[in-house]
């Protein structure tokens, strides 16, 4: 059993992955031990999206993860805050993930648009001399990262 | 000379024998293992709602599209070759059983070897989903296979050892991996973590007139994180490392809305007490599910 090993992108790492990747991957011990670390935690994030059905109405709109949280179990909501995380760490896959689900869901939909929001988490000086409050959505990014059509709906 | 030499390497081959394969603590893996099963059972079947949404061909990521987002590798999953909703319930089902019952202590190994399985399973089905908790009881259930409900056992020591280097392992990386981050040298990393209005379960502005308190807490998990896996085998300083780890966890729980993890970790310390510690809280803890069954009143037979 394996307890550690050369980081994959190190020279060890890279001349070990060949034989110790299937071996780690296929029994889930391929973990980089960083909670909260090297920074603590990346700032809030959420993906907005829109479903829109012919002549651009909107059909549906929402935001994953909600906010405040809907569940009374926190682990609900901890596990969509993973699931945008992972989303929005590359563009395609909000697109790759989101589109084609939505597009499921709303048989009458057309088009999905997708934006990424971004908050900022303002500095304990800021907060300390009143500058700022926590989640007051100063400086917060809006951004699209999808405006796709469903296949076949065109 | 020759013989200094060949008393060295062979006390040092007793000791590494004596370590891995003579240090088993059955008492400690076994509240270990209740509370750690327990505690997994709970956290899966808060799941439950989720099930259809995160790992079912009509949720958000049916099999086809994960293969083209994800590089799978050699990961497997028993759901890829049975990817229906009511392959996915029975998996579920039976994950949340082998758990109860290794919790009870019912044919251990065998229910570590279903739950890690199935677990596993279900991570590599969609790897978007998982996190922290799901990749700790990764190693934790692989290390129970290996615990049988024997009191003597070599495989039994062998787990013991691998289940407290585990924790040392998270917790060294963990800080190791910290000192690389320039909020954690310049004190405000917990603020960083308490004023994530996503993470924390209320609005902690009230702390920011304490500047110095965020400062202290956060050079003092650092420490406390890096030092851990040293200062924990010294019998000196061990309770007050797990002490102080209890005290982290219970703050980390608090305050923020991850409160499985706290407590997976802080029952990871059973593997550090010694039999006849382990032995008192499991009897107390017996002592308690006792008294608690007797005041539920029986249900009358139909």
């Amino acid at each position: 059993m394996l307890v550690v090993a050369p980081k994959r992108d190190s020279y060890l790492g890279e001349l070990l992955s060949p034989v110790m990747d299937p071996y780690t991957e296929f029994l889930e011990i391929l973990v980089p031990w960083s909670f909260f670390a090297p920074e603590p935690g990346p700032p809030p994030v959420y993906v907005e999206w829109e479903a829109l059905g012919e002549n651009g109405m909107e059909l549906a709109r929402a935001q994953i993860p909600e906010s405040p949280s809907p569940y009374w179990n926190r682990e609900r909501q901890n596990r969509r805050i993973v699931f945008t995380r992972f989303m929005m760490g590359e563009e395609r896959r909000a697109e790759g993930i989101l589109v084609p689900y939505l597009c499921r869901k709303f048989p009458d939909a057309v088009s999905i648009r997708i934006w990424r929001i971004g908050h900022n988490i303002p500095s304990l000086l800021d907060v300390h001399e009143g500058r700022r409050k926590i989640g007051d959505g100063i400086l917060l990014e809006r951004r699209m990262t999808a405006n796709s059509f469903c296949v076949g709906r065109r | 000379m020759k013989s200094l030499a060949k008393d060295f390497f062979a006390n040092a081959w007793r000791s590494w024998n004596r370590f891995w394969f003579e240090s088993n603590r059955p008492e400690s893996m076994a509240l270990f293992r209740a509370l750690f099963g327990s505690l997994l059972f709970v956290y899966i079947l808060t799941r439950t709602p989720d099930v259809p949404y995160f790992y079912s061909e009509g949720g958000t990521l049916p099999l086809a599209q994960m293969r083209e987002l994800l590089d799978m590798g050699a990961r497997q999953s028993v759901f890829f070759w049975l990817s229906s909703d009511a392959a996915l319930w029975v998996g579920h089902a039976l994950l949340l059983m082998s758990l109860a019952s290794l919790a009870v202590g019912f044919y251990p190994r065998v229910s570590a070897l279903v739950a890690y399985v199935l677990h596993v399973s279900f991570v590599h089905r969609n790897m978007t989903a998982a996190y922290g908790i799901d990749s700790i009881s990764v190693f934790f259930l692989l290390n129970l296979i290996l615990v049988s409900a024997r009191t003597n056992s070599f495989w039994g020591s062998i787990a013991f050892r691998l289940c407290q280097l585990q924790v040392c392992v998270i917790y060294f990386y963990s800080g190791l991996e910290k000192l690389k981050g320039t909020h954690w040298w310049y004190g405000d990393a917990i603020w960083r973590v308490l004023a994530n209005h996503q993470l924390a379960v209320a609005d902690f502005s009230w702390l920011a007139p304490f500047p110095l308190l965020i400062v202290l807490s956060t050079w003092g998990t650092l420490l406390w994180e890096v030092y851990f896996p040293v200062l924990v085998w010294l019998p000196a300083w061990r309770r007050w490392m797990l002490l102080a780890g209890v005290g982290l966890h219970v703050g980390i729980s608090l305050t923020m809305n991850i409160p499985f993890f706290g407590f997976l970790m802080m029952f990871a310390y059973a593997v550090f007490l010694t039999d006849r510690e382990a032995g008192a809280i499991r009897s107390f803890l017996q002592q308690m599910c006792k008294k608690i069954l007797k005041r539920a009143p029986a249900q009358p037979m139909s």
